[in-house]
């Protein structure tokens, strides 16, 4: 039985007694990792990264509000995607954040990493929002390099309950990154999440969402920033399982030199979900000829009064604006970064940002751009 | 200031727009050329300022003796340059005091000169935006986004106040704007009016020079400059209209 694509990876993991699920293991084993035959990896290989000998190592926490993060067990399973079975197989334990009913929380900042060199992370997270409650969560994966953190986070939200999150997934080197996130939204509950992916050497970010109940909203969007040889695949999955629910998703998508973007972007509307409403844009920038931006969008829609939207734009810098920039003696390059720095902060306005979180955003986007505290917003 | 001389031009596709143009601008002195559609005003300006998609033929431009052919926008722009848009772009997400902020340091880096930070930068944008009518609420906003055709005029003359050109070329200033408008933007230029700083004021119609009021007129007609004077043939070509100007 070697014939599964990752067969090897999977022994070594074995050999190691990496495993403390057998179940999950088998059926792991049995199945094997996705390869690009499979319609939701097309654009994405695994064969770099399971070619690696890694080592199992559990999930450091850096918070800096002390308390709030518990520790979350993996679970025992034995269906679904492959890389959760390979998080349930190996017990990867992970967090757990909970928000109780009707609590307002000041922004909350978590690190997780850095690792050694070689460390195969698996986490298995846990977010709760009680009733009412709002929460703002900075969640920021990575900085490792040659390691590979893989989890998988499930998050309810009660009843009026709102969580921002952002999630920033950053590495220093060619690192990987593959998390998945399972939200549950109640009635008249919100889940706003933003994806900023910079640097690395695979990512691959899944947000599904299931609108459960009337007036609920998700909003998924992702800022995409990858140059040389960079990989990611921002993958949304939402189902309007109710009526009157809403979502957006707003990517925006910057690649340079050799890297590949690709997006695929997921609604879909159940029979007798009525009066929903989903809005899709996918913006690329391309900023090399070798770069590549890919997007997909999938809409599957099976009942009538439904308003759904879905545009994707590949293209350049808008010259007329560079120009004009340049023309008041701003140089080529500030005037790219300007406009590159403008574009990648669209998905901001729907979040409603505390200026903190903002401020920390832009300056990563400075930074992947070389102009580091640069440009500052001015007070008037 | 500025010499044009046997200027030849076109688009990069090889359409020929200027056909001639001999040109001379001394210090302090405020020309205007005017001249029916199609007689190539704007590519002069856009010619003067490196925008993309034009084609120097032959020819030459000098701004105080330096050729402006052989630079980038950016350094014509820091040469003392510069161009009042006909139809000044929108830059969604790019606050305009930002903009602002980073054009006049880019020009004062090249200068020589101590960049200036928010706080005294914010104190000359507001002396001088004031003198426009422009408030805190249209610096906040993206540059041009969702600005009135008499505010981005505005904000164009902001502009030509911060940076305190050696040569101004106003490209159909007056294009979209009503009478107090045109009043505004007119008065925030004439201010700016000195003995170290022509203006080249481009126009189809003479309204504009009743209030910016130039000291030579030049028709321009199919890509040639086909007669020069003083205020007064602006005021012929107001009662004639241009046939008679037409190039033979």
């Amino acid at each position: 039985m070697t014939d599964v694509f990752g067969a090897e990876f999977l022994d070594r993991l074995h050999s190691v007694g990496a495993v403390k699920n057998p179940a999950s293991f088998e059926a792991l084993r049995t199945q094997g990792f996705p390869n690009r035959r499979v319609e939701a990896w097309r654009y994405t290989d695994l064969a770099g990264q399971l070619a690696q000998t890694l080592t199992p190592s559990g999930l450091r926490i850096n918070q800096e509000q002390s308390g709030l993060f518990g520790p979350n067990p993996a679970v025992q399973t034995v269906e679904g995607d492959a890389l959760s079975l390979m998080n349930a197989a190996v017990g990867g334990e992970g967090f757990l954040f909970e928000v109780p009913e009707g609590a307002r929380l000041k922004p909350v900042f978590a690190r997780f990493g850095p690792m050694a060199a070689n460390a195969l992370v698996n986490a298995t997270n846990r977010i709760t929002i009680g009733a009412g409650a709002q929460a703002v969560l900075v969640e920021r994966w990575g900085q490792t390099d040659e390691s590979w953190m893989n989890s998988d986070t499930t998050i309810d939200v009660a009843e009026g309950g709102h969580l921002r999150r952002i999630i920033l997934v950053e590495d220093g080197g060619a690192g990987t990154q593959t998390h998945r996130t399972f939200t549950t939204l109640g009635e008249n509950a919100r889940y706003d999440a933003l994806v900023v992916t910079l640097g690395g050497g695979l990512h691959r970010i899944e947000q599904h969402a299931d609108l459960t109940k009337p007036g609920c909203h998700a909003g998924l969007s992702a800022i995409v920033l990858k140059r040389g040889e960079e990989h990611s695949d921002f993958v949304t999955n939402v189902r309007h399982l109710a009526e009157d629910t809403t979502s957006d998703q707003q990517v925006r998508t910057v690649v340079d030199d050799r890297a590949t973007a690709i997006f695929q972007g997921g609604i879909k509307v159940a029979q007798d979900s009525q009066r929903i409403e989903g809005d899709q844009l996918s913006r690329a920038l391309m900023l090399s000829d070798r770069a590549q931006a890919f997007t997909k969008p999938e809409l599957e829609i099976f009942a009538d009064d439904v308003k759904c939207s879905h545009g994707a734009t590949v293209g350049d810098l808008d010259q007329e604006a560079l120009f004009y920039m340049r023309a008041r003696g701003v140089e080529e390059a500030a005037a790219r970064a300007l406009l590159v720095l403008a574009f990648a902060r669209e998905p901001f306005e729907a979040l409603d940002l505390p200026e903190a979180i903002e401020t920390m955003l832009d300056g990563k986007v400075q930074e992947w751009l070389g102009v580091a505290g640069r440009f500052e917003e001015m007070d008037l | 200031m500025l010499e044009i001389k046997g200027l030849h031009a076109g688009l990069e596709d090889g359409t020929e727009i200027l056909k001639g143009i001999n040109l001379s601008i001394g210090a302090g002195e405020v020309h205007a050329i005017m001249g029916p559609n199609g007689s190539g005003k704007s590519t002069t300006a856009n010619i003067l300022s490196g925008k993309p998609g034009y084609d120097v033929r032959s020819g030459s431009a000098t701004l105080e003796g330096a050729d402006l052919f052989e630079m980038e926008p950016e350094e014509r722009a820091h040469a003392g340059l510069f161009q009042a848009f006909q139809y000044p772009v929108e830059i969604p997400g790019v606050q305009s005091s930002t903009f602002l902020q980073t054009a006049v340091n880019a020009k004062r880096k090249v200068k020589g000169l101590a960049e200036l930070d928010a706080l005294a930068f914010v104190r000359e944008l507001r002396a001088q935006a004031k003198k426009l009518g422009i408030g805190n609420d249209m610096l906040k906003r993206a540059v041009n986004v969702g600005f009135s055709g008499g505010e981005k005029k505005r904000f164009e003359t902001l502009q030509m106040a911060l940076l305190e050109p050696k040569l101004a070329v106003l490209d159909e200033t007056d294009s979209g704007l009503d009478v107090d408008a045109l009043r505004v933007v007119a008065d925030g230029v004439n201010a700016l009016r000195a003995p170290d700083r022509s203006f080249l004021v481009i126009t189809h119609y003479q309204r504009l020079l009743d209030y910016i009021v130039p000291d030579y007129v030049h028709i321009l007609s199919d890509g040639k400059i086909v007669k020069s004077g003083d205020k007064s043939l602006a005021l012929a070509v107001e009662k004639t209209g241009y046939a008679e100007f037409e190039a033979a």
